[in-house]
């Protein structure tokens, strides 16, 4: 049976249900298909093809007896900072080199118990620290579009590897925008959920206030059928929210008659490319088309949102990473008796340059002396920010702007200038800050590249956006486009 | 004037606890003037009565019932402790 990699999961459930073919061959499609694309994009960092191939055996097995989960038998790439029992969980860092779990993220816990198909894990820029993919330990990942550009980040390998067909989905996650930006820069669809709707349990965390996971499909509804799987409250995660059990893809209509979408300004100014600006309001206008009503609106704190962020992600990040202690797992420097100069050359060796200099960053921002005017100063910005959002969306049902600044830059452009690194974000942070759901579809090209339109909503608004995402892909092409690799 | 000299860097890399080297010692002082020149914007945005965010959300604390549950393998959990001497992991002398 050939090319079925090139399916997405609602047609591959359609095909698995009707006996067209199996599991077993769906994944053979997918594992010939990284063999011949994945030493041009190297999308993973570990490849499990027994492990693949045992599941897809054992789902087959469900599927004969009757499995109606979409995602029994579909083949997933998981990015590298969701522990894997038994397998290994680098998180793109040397510092966790053959590191491996003895228990499974919820996540991955949700998605075995249904059998979904681990091809393998996603490369990563080092400990999700980073918009282009380059900042992994073991390798660069590059964008299937184009190989001379990046995929985006920190998801880089997830939203590749979609991108690529390699994989029917993958799950990445997201704190400034590291869903949302690859998939935007790769032309599929990516979503960072509304913080605590995905349990964090077995991920490896960042910034613990910011962290969210979620889905990368080629298809809205691919999406909803991804997070139904994966949402949902678990006792293991203190921060993930109760009460919400209601499948998301059955309920999409992709109706937005009478919705109010506002389009904020400020995510429209210089800095942002033409291309990017006019595909954007082209999608805007196909929505008001199909009865949106649109309304112009102001955000006027957002410019101020870049650097809330990289002040508290960065403490937040200083915090959690000193668990790396060459002690308990992780790279030790075991060549000397005192403990603290194996602690201080552990951390040397193990963690790479942008990780050490967002640790700077955190713990200058945190320091006596220093913290009132940027730790203590940026979070009160935060609840401006949130304020702000909150006093919109009692206005209107969802903003639409663009995902990214740019279409993918091109490998090396970016490395050595950390702030233009950190403009990537520009328009996926606000939504982190606030703890709101954004999804970013594929609405256009420029030179041979996907551009994203990103959909922002209030708390638990993931049924709008997706009906809007669906509504716009049911009367738009751009997410049928792929890279001819 | 920079703000972030030197000694301000040897300090901050003591705080996280890793040796730099003296070419990124070099290379971060440089390279936090500029980001914390970027970040003064903050100090435009009126802030005065407002209550600072650490989290969204409406956190409660979560109480569960006292009852065992199964824990982790030791062995597995184990496993990855860079130096071990049998059930324990060994660490440096901690007491002189």
């Amino acid at each position: 049976m050939a090319d079925l990699w090139k399916l997405n999961i609602s047609d591959a459930f359609d095909g698995l249900h009707k006996k067209d073919f199996t599991s077993a061959e769906l994944t053979e499609s997918c594992l010939d298909r990284v063999n011949s694309t994945e030493m041009k994009i190297q999308s993973f960092i570990t490849i499990t093809e027994n492990v693949a191939r045992d599941s897809a055996k054992e789902a087959d097995l469900k599927i004969q007896q009757g499995s109606t989960e979409y995602l029994t038998g579909i083949p997933m790439q998981l990015k590298d900072l969701l522990c894997t029992k038994g397998i290994e969980t680098t998180c793109g860092s040397q510092m966790l080199k053959g590191f491996i779990p003895a228990y499974n993220a919820t996540v991955v816990e949700k998605l075995n118990s249904v059998n979904a198909v681990t091809i393998g894990k996603g490369n990563m820029d080092e400990f999700a620290m980073g918009s282009s993919c380059e900042n992994s330990a073991f390798h660069p990942t590059f964008n299937p579009w184009d190989l001379t550009r990046v995929p985006g980040g920190s998801s880089g390998g997830a939203a590749a590897s979609v991108a690529a067909g390699q994989v029917l989905f993958s799950i990445g996650s997201d704190t400034g925008g590291s869903i949302r930006q690859p998939a935007a820069l790769c032309g599929v669809v990516g979503l960072k959920p509304t913080y605590g709707l995905v349990s964090r349990y077995g991920l490896i965390a960042f910034a613990s206030s910011l962290d969210q996971i979620g889905p990368i499909t080629k298809t809205v509804k691919d999406n909803a059928i991804v997070l139904d799987s994966i949402m949902g409250h678990d006792s293991h995660d203190a921060t993930s929210l109760t009460g919400f059990t209601n499948k998301l893809a059955p309920q999409i209509t992709g109706n937005v008659k009478g919705l109010k979408i506002g389009i904020p300004k400020e995510y429209f100014v210089d800095g942002i490319d033409l291309a990017v600006k006019t595909a954007v309001l082209e999608a805007v206008k196909v929505l008001e088309s199909l009865g949106a009503e649109i309304i112009e609106i102001s955000l006027p704190h957002t410019e101020y949102a870049l650097s809330c962020y990289y002040i508290i992600a960065p403490s937040e990040c200083s915090s959690n990473l000193a668990r790396y202690d060459g002690v308990k797992y992780g790279h030790s420097f075991l060549d000397t008796d005192d403990m603290w100069e194996a602690m201080r050359l552990s951390r040397a060796q193990g963690f790479g340059t942008e990780v050490k200099r967002r640790m700077m960053i955190g713990t200058y921002a945190l320091s006596s002396g220093y913290y009132d005017a940027y730790y203590l100063k940026a979070q009160k910005v935060r609840t401006i920010i949130k304020q702000e959002f909150e006093d919109t969306f009692k206005l209107i049902d969802a903003i639409v702007c663009p995902t990214t600044p740019s279409v993918a830059f091109g490998v090396g452009e970016k490395m050595l200038d950390p702030m233009a690194m950190y403009m990537n974000d520009v328009c996926t942070i606000p939504a982190n800050m606030a703890g709101l759901p954004g999804l970013s579809v594929p609405c256009g090209m420029s030179d041979g590249l996907p551009i994203g339109m990103q959909i922002v909503g209030p708390r638990l608004s993931e049924k709008t956006l997706y009906d809007i995402g669906y509504a716009f892909e049911q009367h738009t092409e751009w997410h049928r486009q792929r890279p001819g690799l | 004037m920079s703000e972030i000299d030197q000694k301000l860097i040897e300090h901050l890399a003591s705080l996280i606890r890793i040796d730099l080297n003296s070419e990124e010692s070099e290379l971060f002082a440089g390279q936090l003037n500029g980001l914390v020149e970027e970040f003064k914007n903050l100090q435009l945005v009126d802030t005065d009565g407002v209550e600072p965010t650490g989290h969204i959300g409406d956190l409660v604390t979560i109480m569960r019932t006292d009852e065992s549950s199964a824990s982790l393998d030791q062995e597995e959990v184990l496993m990855n402790a860079p130096d071990r001497n049998g059930m324990f992991i060994k660490v440096k002398r901690v007491i002189e």
